[in-house]
């Protein structure tokens, strides 16, 4: 593999090495090393290109400690696709030198066996939850160091009866708005089933009804981060293939950020393949967050009918942004719009509430001290706030507050947005 | 400093990494490839090591231990400068600021602050907000650029217009010198009148006199009202002679400020859209502070002025986010031309307000000329203009004419009574134009203020001051200004 | 590393009659200040060639030497030059002011309106470089009372009482020419009101008061003359320390602009300007924080104004205690519990500077008193003030020691080798 497709050369030079992301980026202020800045990353892709500088092991550690939280392209005046670039680096990196035979097994058995299978999700769930119950946890943590300290406050696996799938269709309640579908996920409704089910409770409550897909698994997220392109392109296909057999139209919601972005760039990831791109732009077009669903002026009204105080929600309540909602979709106002319409809640903002909290998909598994030295700047602005309860709208970002908050010990609740508002909607 | 290449022993980099922590020090050739230059991209060169100390103790001891090791130093803030002044140097470290992020005190009463060096501009502003005062000087870079890097480079910004650059607002500096000591200069209250002002020549001294580790900046009041204006132009040369017009009028908004088509396309493509309109050849963005009965007074005539100059469409506001929104999109023009073209050749010359427009033309004739493509964003008001050229440094013709038109504006400059640099400074980029506005003894006595401070050429050695003689460079210095009054006449 | 002063005898008039011949000056050996001999070079070449050749000469032995003072009407000398007080035959005076030409010259060399600056010689009046860009509705900082060059206030380092708002006169300093100890004509900076090239040798010499060689010619850069100005008193305070006060509630009142404000007597002197509306709006906040507010006709006003805050740096022999704003009230409550009432003394508290006139501390009893006074207040200052309350007779000063004073001993010996301009206690040396 040559040099010149290592790195994703022609986006680099529309970086034009002014230097505003900089401060943005969680690991430059964590190291105030330039190397490690969006800049200083899109530097070495070009001089590698370049030949300037060696695809070496620091140069692939260096790509690899980014988090891809893509705050630097909600500042980039140029407009430079950072995160697209550094997708296309890992995935050139990793067919260049795949790395050794117990990594390459771990990430058969997490991106191949488990991930794309319900099966497989099933079964790591039941796993966990055993060694959880057994608090196996707590007895081999001592042993693995921070990741030990990760794993024993990780959340608990619920029980089998929260782990059910969303039933296939979910009725409107009130006249009726049409249909939508949305994402089981792949880790959602293992670990967080009442978030998916409080999204379809909401949904309907705004006169939505709602679709699920039951064959559906993962949406290749995950793959894509970590440079499994060609499994990501693989997912991508199956999604628009699954989700259209159901719906062809219908608006797709997604509750997890991270897929939403990722689902919305859909027409980018299948560019070069002539079969598909279309369909996958056109698909891409129908993903929306379901913040943004919601915060629309058609389901805005609905929503302040049914909402009502009495919801028991602690207060303060904090909203922190998911990366990729703010930074990969740009979404910003329309989550704290719909905190603020439910009555008796009071909101605060967190000072840097839109910088990374260090998740970043499995980066907590794959470098967990860079992750928590990533959290521990967002828990003292968490502590500044005073606030008692969290919101966050991403799967990865829910795990490593709670991760964060168990850690220091504080009595702070984590929960989904759409948790909030099913807790403070009025029963019809 | 001998030649051949220095390089860091096992011991000098043991004592670096028990200074600043193992996390402080990196000599890989990964890490250094990230600091082949700053913002000025035409010229690059490797560093031995890169250091990043946390304290001004920690600075003092590792310049101690990089000068026994035989290097000499760069100091370097984000590395956000335009003229290569951070650049690294052969035989070097890179000694930077980055983790220098404290801000030390805010004192409201006396209104100033300490903060160290490595603090990015908009964060000393946003230290200060809650007991109403700010920082003045606000380089478009603000949102990365360091405070130490402002005192490096005498850094202006659109709102220098009324309060001045970086040099009027320095009260104190912490420094290390080429021995590894800490020295004082000033500090808040009324200081140097006593002695001689050091500060003067450090400040804007592009890092050769030392490394800054610590700042006291005096802070102002936050004004009673702010208003922007919007004036929209079918010319640019109608909107630099407006600008003319309102210095002449003596009019007295805290920033004027000019952007052209090609800009504002750039930045309304942008991440940074700041609702330009699309049918302007020019806008001019003017900023009024003050109180409530000033603003109203000056908005009012600066926007008479425009109108009498053709402007077709005038538009104000105080909103806070509106206004927000409209200087993001200035400050973020730089980098907004990265949609242009790869590579950006910023000039920053400076012309007596008289004559704008005669710079403006003099730069889109000489970029015609050779095909390139021109962009103007510039401080109007203070007569400081920004020629933006684009091109793609893999292309050495392109580049030799974009040099080459660079060039040619700074000479226009010289020729109509102007300067090199307003406030990027002259780094590796104008060294041999320093040639057309000073003469050899002015540029010996400017070495010998450099050989005071720094006896030995450790500090960023081989900027700003031409390498080679002026005359080598078969340049001559400025006629009117350069020679005794009578010589002239 | 002490840096003793190289020459310490009298002048040696063979040497300079001989420079004076080689450059072509007239030497008038008895006509200058205090009957001090004095040249009057007519050109900056004839300057530069004197210069360079007193430089030049032999070593001298300790008992005969060269000194220069570079003068414009000499309202600095006493305390900008200490050592001054000693003969002034022992020094050659330098006038400047023959570099204007005749006596008509204002000696400005350009005053460009469009672009808000002034380039003028350096023996050139303030007051007719002020009256100058007045017609052109400018003003220039700073706003001194009397006569003096500006080179003069440029050495001295002089401020006006506008400093209160415009911050300290190098702020708005632009550029220079000077001559240095071995003759070289040099530039530095420029004639524009923004600029960053090259090191800013000017700014040395702001404040530098001769001792690298005289300054020929500076650029300014003019602020817009106001559209209104207010001239206001207070009544007399029951003390200084509680004018003091007052004063600083109207520094503290953010939405009153005041150009200048200084208390002397007693009594607050306020100066109000700006857009006409603005100054009566100003004036109303004003009139709430201050009873018995008299307004002072413009034209008297003014000058009574720059009468009574023509203090310490005017009338050049007097006491200044530097601190910050919020330990002014408290330094001036001390000096009047020891020294009582401190009458003649100008206290602007937003610039935190006491001037005390010396003749009220004349008396030996007065200076214990006076110094017991800083040191109590020396003790609870925190830490990050260090010196900054420093006490100095205008004369000498406490300035920066150590590797600093290194670096003030270097600059000297770069441009001044010979010692042509070097003076007593200034830069101080550790």
């Amino acid at each position: 593999m040559s040099r010149e497709t290592l790195v994703d050369h022609a986006r680099a030079l529309d970086c034009i090495h002014c230097g505003l992301c900089l401060t943005t980026c969680p690991t430059y202020q964590l190291t105030g090393l330039e190397t490690s800045s969006p800049r200083g990353r899109i530097h070495l892709m070009r001089a590698v290109a370049e030949g300037r500088a060696e695809p070496d092991a620091t140069f692939e550690d260096e790509m690899n400690f980014c988090l891809v939280c893509r705050h630097c392209e909600s500042v980039c005046p140029a407009g430079v696709e950072f995160g697209a670039m550094m997708e296309f680096s890992r995935g050139a990196l990793l067919e260049r030198r795949p790395p050794g035979l117990l990594a390459r097994l771990a990430r058969w058995v997490g991106f191949r066996g488990i991930l794309v299978r319900r099966a497989g999700l099933r079964l790591a769930a039941v796993g966990l939850r055993a060694v959880q119950l057994l608090r196996l946890d707590a007895l081999v943590s001592p042993l693995l160091g921070l990741r030990g300290q990760i794993i024993r406050h990780m959340p608990r696996v619920p029980s089998a009866r929260e782990r059910r799938p969303l039933p296939p269709v979910t009725p409107a309640e009130g006249p009726p708005r049409g249909t939508v579908l949305v994402l089981d996920g792949c880790v959602m409704p293992e670990l967080f089933g009442r978030v998916n089910r409080a999204m379809t409770d909401v949904l309907a409550a705004t006169g939505r009804e709602v679709r699920s897909v039951p064959k559906h698994v993962c949406c290749g997220a995950l793959h894509a981060h970590n440079g499994e392109l060609d499994q990501a392109e693989e997912l991508a296909r199956k999604t628009i293939s699954q989700f259209n057999e159901v719906d062809g139209s219908a608006p797709v919601v997604i509750d997890s950020a991270g897929c939403g972005a990722h689902m919305k760039e859909y027409g980018r990831l299948l560019a070069n393949d002539p079969e598909w791109r279309e369909r996958a732009s056109s698909f891409a077009a129908r993903v929306v967050d379901l913040t943004e669903e919601l915060a629309s002026p058609e389901a805005i009204p609905r929503l302040r009918e049914r909402l009502a105080d009495g919801h028991g929600i602690q207060g303060p309540v904090t909203w922190d942004d998911p990366c990729h909602l703010c930074h990969g979709q740009g979404v910003r106002e329309q989550p704290r719009q719909l905190l603020d319409l439910v009555p008796g809640l009071e909101r605060v903002e967190m000072s840097g509430a839109d910088s990374c909290c260090g998740s970043a998909g499995i980066y907590t598994v794959l470098r967990p001290e860079d992750s928590l030295d990533v959290l521990d700047p967002k828990l003292e602005s968490l502590e500044q706030t005073g606030a008692k309860t969290l919101v966050t709208a991403n799967p990865g970002c829910h795990q490593q507050w709670e991760i964060g908050v168990g850690k220091s010990g504080k009595g702070v609740e984590i929960l989904h947005l759409a948790e909030v508002l099913e807790r403070a909607l009025r029963p019809r | 400093m001998g030649s051949g290449r220095k390089q860091l022993s096992r011991q000098h980099l043991a004592e670096l990494e028990r200074i600043v922590g193992k996390k402080g020090v990196r000599t890989d050739a990964t890490a250094r490839a990230a600091y082949e230059s700053d913002a000025f991209m035409l010229q690059r060169a490797n560093a031995e090591v890169i250091v990043l100390p946390r304290t001004t103790e920690e600075a003092a001891a590792a310049i101690k231990v990089v000068r026994d090791a035989g290097l000499v130093v760069v100091p370097r803030g984000a590395g956000t400068g335009l003229s290569g002044g951070a650049r690294p140097v052969e035989n070097g470290a890179i000694v930077g600021t980055a983790r220098m992020r404290g801000v030390l005190e805010v004192n409201a009463e006396d209104r100033y602050a300490r903060v160290q060096a490595g603090v990015v501009n908009v964060h000393l502003t946003a230290a200060c907000a809650d007991v109403g005062l700010f920082y003045g000087p606000d380089p478009s870079s603000q949102t990365a650029c360091t405070i130490g890097g402002n005192v490096g480079n005498n850094s202006g910004g659109p709102h220098g217009f009324k309060y001045g650059s970086t040099n009027r607002h320095v009260l104190g500096l912490t420094m290390v010198d080429s021995e590894g000591e800490v020295i004082e200069l000033g500090g808040p209250g009324a200081t140097g009148d006593g002695g001689l002002d050091l500060l003067g020549p450090v400040i804007g001294s592009e890092g050769m006199l030392g490394l800054v580790t610590e700042v006291t900046v005096q802070l102002l009041p936050r004004p009673e009202k702010v208003e922007t204006l919007l004036c929209l132009f079918e010319s640019l040369d109608d909107c630099c002679d407006a600008v003319s017009e309102m210095i002449a009028r003596r009019l007295e908004p805290s920033a004027i400020e000019i952007l052209d088509r090609l800009t504002i396309e750039a930045v309304e493509a942008s991440v940074l859209r700041a609702g330009y309109p699309d049918n302007a050849e020019a806008v001019m963005l003017v900023e009024v502070e003050g109180g409530d009965e000033e603003v109203d007074a000056t908005s009012a005539d600066v926007i008479e002025v425009a109108r009498e100059f053709g402007a077709f469409d005038t538009r104000r506001t105080t909103d806070p986010v509106e206004r927000k929104r409209l200087w993001a999109g200035r400050k973020g023009a730089f980098g907004a031309m990265g949609r242009i073209a790869p590579d950006l050749y910023v000039a920053d010359v400076v012309a007596p307000r008289t004559r704008l427009r005669e710079i403006v033309t003099a730069a889109t004739v000489a970029c015609r000329e050779r095909d390139l493509k021109l962009a103007n964003v510039f401080h109007a008001g203070d007569g400081n203009l920004h020629p933006n050229i684009s091109y793609d440094r893999r292309d050495a013709d392109e580049v030799r004419r974009v040099l080459e038109a660079g060039r040619i504006i700074m000479e226009a400059c010289v020729e109509a009574g102007g300067s090199l640099t307003g406030e990027h400074g002259i780094g590796l980029e104008k060294q041999d134009e320093m040639c057309l506005v000073f003469s050899d003894d002015d540029l010996a006595a400017m070495d010998q203020l450099r050989g005071a401070f720094d006896p030995d050429a450790f500090w960023n050695p081989g900027k700003m001051l031409p390498v080679r003689g002026c005359r080598e460079i078969h340049t001559r210095p400025l006629p009117t200004h350069a020679q005794p009054a009578e010589d002239a006449s | 590393m002490s840096a003793e002063l190289k020459h310490t005898g009298a002048l040696d008039l063979d040497l300079v009659r001989a420079a004076c011949l080689e450059a072509g000056v007239v030497l008038d050996e008895a006509g200058g200040l205090g009957g001090g001999p004095a040249v009057r070079p007519a050109t900056e070449a004839s300057l530069g060639v004197l210069i360079s050749a007193l430089s030049a000469l032999p070593t001298r032995s300790s008992q005969s030497t060269v000194r220069l003072v570079p003068l414009g009407g000499g309202g600095q000398l006493s305390w900008c030059r200490p050592d001054a007080s000693r003969s002034p035959k022992d020094f050659l005076q330098l006038s400047m002011r023959a570099l204007l030409g005749d006596e008509s010259s204002t000696g400005v060399v350009e005053y460009v309106p469009g672009d808000g600056t002034l380039t003028a010689l350096a023996g050139a009046e303030v007051a007719v470089l002020r009256a100058t860009v007045a017609e052109g509705g400018h003003r220039l900082t700073p706003a001194v009372f009397g006569s003096c060059t500006l080179g003069g206030v440029l050495a001295a380092g002089r401020s006006g009482l506008d400093r209160h708002s415009l911050g300290p006169t190098k702020h708005h300093l632009l550029g220079m020419r000077m001559i240095d100890g071995t003759g070289r004509h040099l530039r530095s900076g420029g004639r524009l009101v923004k600029n960053v090239t090259g090191f800013d040798l000017h700014r040395l010499h702001a404040g530098g008061r001769g001792i690298f060689g005289p300054i020929v010619e500076a650029s300014m850069r003019l602020m817009p003359a106001p559209e209104a100005e207010q001239y206001l008193t207070s009544g007399a305070c029951a003390s200084a320390t509680a004018a003091v006060e007052l004063a600083l509630a109207i520094r503290g009142a953010t939405r009153i602009r005041e150009q200048a404000v200084f208390v002397r007597d007693r009594v607050v002197h306020v100066l109000l300007s700006g857009r006409d509306r603005q100054v009566e709006a100003d004036r109303r906040r004003l009139e709430e924080l201050l009873t018995n507010l008299e307004e002072h006709d413009p034209g008297p006003g003014a000058e009574a104004f720059h009468m009574a805050g023509d203090g310490a740096e005017g009338q050049g022999s007097a006491v200044r205690v530097s601190t910050v704003p919020s330990r002014v009230a408290a330094v001036v409550a001390a000096l009047e519990g020891s020294l009582g009432e401190l009458s003649g003394a100008v206290i602007q508290p937003g610039v935190a500077q006491v001037d005390l006139p010396l003749d009220g501390l004349s008396s030996a009893s007065s200076w214990p008193a006076l110094l017991e006074a800083q040191l109590s207040l020396r003790g609870p200052l925190p830490e990050s003030l260090r010196s900054k309350i420093a006490t100095s007779t205008m004369g000498t000063s406490t300035v920066a020691t150590g590797p600093a004073s290194q670096w003030s001993r270097r600059l000297v010996e770069a441009f001044d080798p010979a010692g042509l301009f070097q003076t007593e206690g200034f830069p101080a040396r550790s």
